[in-house]
């Protein structure tokens, strides 16, 4: 779709998701290539954590899924559930958002890590442990034979989530799931967890698929960043151009809402209005409520299209770039939108 | 190792517990209206020498205390007194009747643990048919009172079925058997649902956690996902709550004996306190409420072992 | 007056029809619980028959058009006495619960309130109280005190109030570390003020709950005890003993004088538990 690059390691295609009566995701594509590292970024509500979830099938059933997975060309949704737990014990690992409460608070730390390597790896106890303290030690948990006999309450959270990351890595996947992975910690904690799920990833030619309402952090970590708003993706371009020729009005948006340590002090921007979640989104493009741009054309929903070096879904796009353009006007009023970050995130994306 | 001083703790409250319970039992039945003399003597017009004789024998003229510390020893060392009604020891009233009641109390708490916990997991892993059914059956099951379901029981075996014997003990195992299948579902039935309830909510909870949707990420197998994270995590609340209902059990044994006719602990209670015996009265409420406030601390000390987020060190 | 009324009564019954719909089951419970109030209100202006009424000739008699339930081993009629039972059967309970409530929350707050020693030592003392179990407590009031309708209720009061002062201890200790209740204690409100009109309104929808689900409980105890022949004897009318007088009826195929009464305890029990159940989703509390 992009350009020539080598055959995807997951592709999703027209993805729709739907609640009864409410749409959610509204036909998302996107393709990862193996070893890429692709941020999907959005903000609450724009579907982006669904997203992970239907790679995974983990949605739950009161959820009705379209469009196609594929995962190294075979049907994720055709899959037997023997093939399921395959695909989820050696394909895909996940590194959930709240480790607290995603690891299970009455097992120790030890038993967490060591049992998928014990349970469907077939690893002996004994193999699995020594394994596991060298995964501790890897994603820099210090003393970790201690660590393996703690509780998962007796650990801070910045720790935990390292746990997290090392059970992952311990599956050898070939895709890593990271659903912002380090939104529930601190900010000093934040950094170097991402710095360690992105270095043991590189090392171990993994691809990464990083959800996160972070614009910044997605252009530092990943390839690729696809931007999502109200179920869709509305931009995908490679993270370096990001930051210098965003194509859709709202990453620009976002681009000018973000606080900046140097350069003169000015009043923070913000995005008008109020992010909205599929449903209530206008029909067209979702975005012509909040976009500057808007126009009557607008009321036809513009299609993801190539552009330059990504896929852009606005009607205005190639007459310049919107980053430079326009953006005197832009957040005078600034009535919602959170600046710097897209507001907080909800679990369900 | 901090879970031994937990014990001992646990164990210390314990004894305080019975200790005050004890002085109230004593204190209680000691403020009742009536001569305990004049009951010891019998129903006859008792003269004033056999009275005198019978205050001394069983020191009713000591101080109140005198008096509570000579039962209290009793109780230790094995002779909690002299039943008025059938004026013999009342350590073996109670030790011709206790194994009556033991397995009477041990075949409803084993129904109620395999029944209860066994349907309210099916509850909870079963389709939205199999939940809603049993939601419906222990609603009504759990407001069936012992009294009702053996009233109802002794209707249907009696004059319909005749399969079993609605009468009596039995002797032997398989005598016992036999006759105290019907008093201990009548007896088990509302608490079985109870636990079912309770078993059912804890798992639907877990089943729905983040956690087991880790598991299931991680491509776990079904059953393994069920065994170690779902039934192991609502392991701890139906403990507590079965072990609430296995100490409760105890009282029951009062109506459902009543009911069926059985020579046990409870329908000697029962007796005993409607003839006023008493010695006997508060030997077996002090026995009821020593097994009660027992079961209960050793199932709170277990359920607080079984969850590592519970601070043993308080 | 009249013309208001009929305008009324329609949209009364319809609300009353569509709330129906929306919740048969509480519908129902709904139904039982006022059938039961009524019955044991306006007992002597519904029976058809008086409860005590022997009649040498109609002993056994079977449900019919005279007699609907029936009639007992002494000819009585069985609705009239299940009709008059409701009375004790269901002023016991409710006294159980009115004792116990009012004693049960006082403790409660004053537990939370004063915190320290005097926690401490109403902590302990009600986990005496609460080593018996009530049941047994009764029986030990009925070797003291006799049997009679007084004195299991009275020691049922007694024995149900650790576990409502442990959950209004508990609700009261989180309500009053909220930050209104620093605001008023800062603005010179006085320690039984904030309890009495801040802390007790707050705690209102808890009590309320927990004296539903106590009620069907002290219910089932009652009755048990009446069952025992250690409360209320015959020839009263009460459900629980009218189950025992009519044991040796079942045994001799006549089921009704034993059946009837406890398929009441039964309907209003769980109608009770119903009733709980939707209050305290009602007011958002999580089933104890």
């Amino acid at each position: 779709m992009s350009g020539p690059r080598e055959p995807a390691l997951l592709r999703v295609e027209d993805l729709h998701v739907e609640a009864p009566g409410r749409p959610l995701v509204r036909g998302v594509g996107l393709d990862v290539a193996p070893g890429e590292a692709f941020g999907l970024v959005g903000e609450s509500g724009s579907g982006k954590s669904l997203t992970a979830r239907a790679v995974l099938r983990l949605l739950p059933r009161a959820l009705r899924t379209r469009g196609r997975i594929l995962f190294d060309g075979a049907d994720v949704g055709a899959f037997t559930p023997a093939g399921l737990r395959r695909y989820r014990s050696g394909g895909v690992g996940m590194v959930f958002q709240d480790p607290r409460a995603h690891i299970n608070p009455v097992r120790s730390v030890g038993d967490f890590l060591t049992e998928g390597l014990r349970t469907v790896g077939g690893a002996s106890r004994r193999r699995a442990e020594s394994e596991a303290v060298g995964l501790l030690e890897e994603v820099g948990v210090d003393a970790a034979p201690r660590r393996m006999r703690q509780w998962p309450h007796e650990l801070s959270g910045g720790l935990l989530q390292r746990v997290m990351i090392a059970s992952v890595l311990a599956a050898r996947p070939r895709l890593i799931l990271a659903d912002e992975p380090t939104t529930a910690l601190d900010a000093t904690t934040q950094e170097e967890v991402m710095a360690i799920l992105g270095d043991l990833r590189r090392e171990r030619g993994a691809a990464l698929l990083f959800i996160t309402h972070d614009l910044d952090l997605a252009a530092a970590v990943c390839d690729r960043v696809g931007v999502m708003y109200a179920g869709r993706v509305v931009e995908e371009l490679p993270a370096r151009e990001l930051e210098r020729r965003p194509l859709h009005p709202y990453t620009a948006g976002l681009l000018r809402a973000r606080p900046r340590i140097r350069g003169p002090r000015g009043r923070l921007e913000a995005v008008p209005g109020r992010p909205l979640p599929a449903y209530e989104a206008p029909d067209g493009c979702a975005f012509r409520d909040r976009c500057p741009r808007a126009a009557e054309v607008c009321a036809a929903a513009p299609p993801l299209r190539p552009l330059g070096a990504g896929r852009v879904a606005c009607h205005f796009a190639d007459e310049g770039a919107p980053g430079t353009d326009f953006g005197e006007d832009v957040g005078e009023d600034a009535g919602g939108g959170a600046p710097g970050e897209i507001g907080e995130e909800d679990r369900r994306g | 190792m901090n879970v031994i001083s937990f014990a001992l703790r646990r164990a210390l409250g314990l004894v305080l517990t019975l200790f005050a319970a004890s002085f109230l039992i004593f204190g209680g039945l000691y403020a009742a209206p009536g001569d305990p003399a004049a009951l010891l003597a019998g129903g006859q017009r008792p003269n004033p020498e056999v009275l005198a004789a019978i205050r001394a024998e069983y020191r009713l003229d000591d101080p109140f205390l005198l008096q509570y510390g000579h039962w209290l020893a009793g109780l230790l060392t094995g002779d909690p007194g002299t039943s008025a009604v059938y004026r013999t020891g009342v350590g073996g009233l109670i030790a011709e009747r206790a194994a009556t009641t033991a397995f009477l109390v041990a075949y409803a708490g084993a129904l109620i643990i395999a029944a209860g916990l066994g349907l309210g997991t099916l509850a909870a892993l079963g389709g939205p048919a199999v939940g809603r059914t049993l939601t419906v059956a222990t609603s009504a099951a759990q407001a069936a009172p012992p009294f009702v379901v053996a009233t109802l029981l002794i209707w249907l075996f009696a004059t319909r079925l005749g399969w079993l014997p609605v009468y009596g003990a039995g002797s032997g195992f398989a005598g016992r058997l036999e006759h105290l299948t019907l008093p201990a579902v009548a007896l088990a039935l509302s608490f079985t649902a109870y636990v079912a309830r309770v078993t059912r909510t804890a798992v639907r909870g877990e089943l729905h956690s983040d956690h087991v949707g880790t598991a299931e990420a991680r491509g776990l197998p079904r059953a393994a996902v069920v065994r170690r994270h779902v039934l192991r995590n609502a392991a701890a609340p139906v403990m507590t709550v079965s072990g609430l209902t296995l100490a409760g059990l105890f009282a029951g044994t009062a109506i459902v004996e009543e009911a069926f006719g059985v020579n046990g602990l409870g329908s000697l209670l029962v007796q005993s306190a409607a003839r006023q015996d008493m010695a006997v009265v508060m030997a077996l409420s002090m026995l009821i409420v020593t097994a009660f406030t027992a079961v209960n601390t050793l199932v709170d000390a277990a359920s607080a072992l079984l969850d590592p987020r519970v601070p043993q060190v308080r | 007056m009249s013309a208001i009324h009929a305008e009324r009564v329609p949209a009364v019954r319809g609300a009353l029809r569509r709330a129906a719909a929306r919740d048969p089951l509480l519908a129902a419970a709904g139904c039982v619980a006022a059938l039961a109030v009524a019955a044991a209100v306006a007992a002597p202006l519904i029976a058809p028959y008086d409860p005590a009424g022997v009649d040498q000739l109609e002993v056994f008699g079977p449900p019919s058009a005279a007699h609907w339930l029936g009639t007992d081993d002494l000819g009585r009629d069985v609705l009239s006495r299940i009709i008059h039972g409701a009375r004790p059967t269901l002023a016991g309970p409710a006294l159980v619960v009115l004792v116990s409530g009012v004693l049960g929350t006082a403790l409660g707050v004053a537990a939370a309130w004063f915190g320290g020693r005097t926690d401490a030592v109403l902590s302990r003392a009600l986990e005496v109280v609460l080593a018996f179990p009530g049941l047994v407590l009764a029986v030990i009031a009925a070797a003291v005190l006799g049997t009679g309708f007084a004195a299991p209720v009275v020691v049922l009061s007694i024995a149900y109030v650790p576990v409502l002062a442990r959950v209004v201890r508990a609700a009261a200790i989180r309500e009053a570390h909220l930050p209104y209740v620093e605001a008023l204690r800062l603005q010179g409100a006085s320690g039984p003020t904030i309890c009495l009109r801040h802390l007790l309104p707050n705690l209102a929808p808890l009590i309320l709950v927990q004296s539903t689900v106590g009620f069907g409980y002290a219910l089932l105890d009652l009755a048990a005890v009446n069952f025992l022949g250690l409360g209320l004897q015959p020839p009263a009318a009460e459900w629980g003993l009218m189950i025992a007088d009519g044991r040796s009826a079942v045994l001799g195929g006549h089921p009704g004088q034993a059946l009837f009464p406890a398929a009441a305890v039964v309907a209003v029990v769980v109608s009770v538990n119903v009733l709980g159940e939707r209050l305290a989703d009602r007011f958002g509390l999580v089933e104890a």
